[in-house]
């Protein structure tokens, strides 16, 4: 396992798609490794991040009812 | 009520939304309209074009339900007529450059001195600053890249989900992913280097 390896198999370690064996080389390589240590916490951390940019935001009520109307209306013309 | 309807799946609801049943838009409605919208809010960075785009989704539905052949592949669908209203707008907003069409990027991101900054606090992490550089850095990723990120890691959609939206196989999604997120972490590494590394001893 080398650092290029390493890193090109984050994904697959988060998801956890790779065999046993490959995960054992990898978590080895990772409490080696200081550089790949922190490239795999910041990569998890990057993604987790993502998921937050934004607070959740759903239809506001509104639009909800615009959207049910014209459905409605549009429902009943084709059925 | 709410829990009964849980165990209807979205190929019964298909079923009985062919048949014109208009408590099967309902539950459709329920079921998809704030995902539909996020997802077209992240894509457009847009409210009132997010909207207009949920609207255009759920006539889809109305309009083209009997051509879906397999009812399974519902959910799949509503994100594909999604992300396709989404980019439609985008195009007509002028919003992607030509150069931004392409998804090869010419040089591997950086992998030189890495610094931790994965213990800092959450005030610093999700600081309105920092959010704003991370939805910026995804918006100025290539287009694909950037569908593929907001997809999965901002909606948190599965790689397949994102795969048939977007027309692409799941190792292409894969790739983008990961190409995605090493760039997106290096944008955060540069700028919380100022919390990690002490000024004056920046290498």
């Amino acid at each position: 396992m080398n650092c290029r390896i390493c890193s090109s198999l984050f994904q697959e370690y988060l998801e956890n798609t790779i065999s046993q064996d490959l995960m054992d080389e990898l978590r080895s390589h990772i409490e080696l490794c200081e550089r790949c240590r922190v490239c795999f916490k910041t990569y998890s951390l990057t993604i987790q991040l993502s998921g937050r940019i934004e607070q959740p935001c759903c239809v506001s009520p509104e639009a909800m009812d615009r959207l049910k109307a014209m459905l409605l209306q549009r429902f009943f013309s084709s059925h | 009520m709410g829990k009964r309807k849980d165990h209807i799946t979205d190929g019964m609801l298909v079923t009985s939304l062919k048949h014109g049943e208009e408590k099967a838009m309902e539950e459709i409605v329920r079921r998809y309209s704030n995902k539909i919208y996020n997802l077209a809010y992240h894509l457009t960075r847009d409210a009132s074009a997010a909207e207009e785009i949920m609207q255009e989704v759920f006539l889809t539905v109305i309009s083209k339900i009997g051509t879906l052949e397999h009812n399974s592949y519902f959910s799949t669908w509503l994100y594909r007529v999604a992300t396709n209203a989404s980019y439609g707008f985008l195009r007509k907003e002028k919003k992607f450059s030509e150069q931004t069409v392409s998804d090869e990027i010419d040089q591997e991101p950086s992998i030189e001195f890495e610094h931790d900054w994965s213990n800092l606090p959450d005030d610093i992490l999700l600081s309105e600053e920092s959010r704003n550089i991370l939805k910026d850095s995804i918006d100025s990723l290539p287009e694909t890249m950037r569908a593929v990120v907001i997809m999965k890691d901002v909606e948190g959609f599965s790689n397949e989900e994102v795969a048939q939206a977007l027309s692409l196989s799941v190792p292409a999604v894969k790739s983008r992913l990961h190409r995605g997120r090493l760039i997106l972490r290096d944008v955060l590494s540069d700028y919380f280097r100022k919390y990690t590394v002490p000024s004056g001893e920046d290498a």
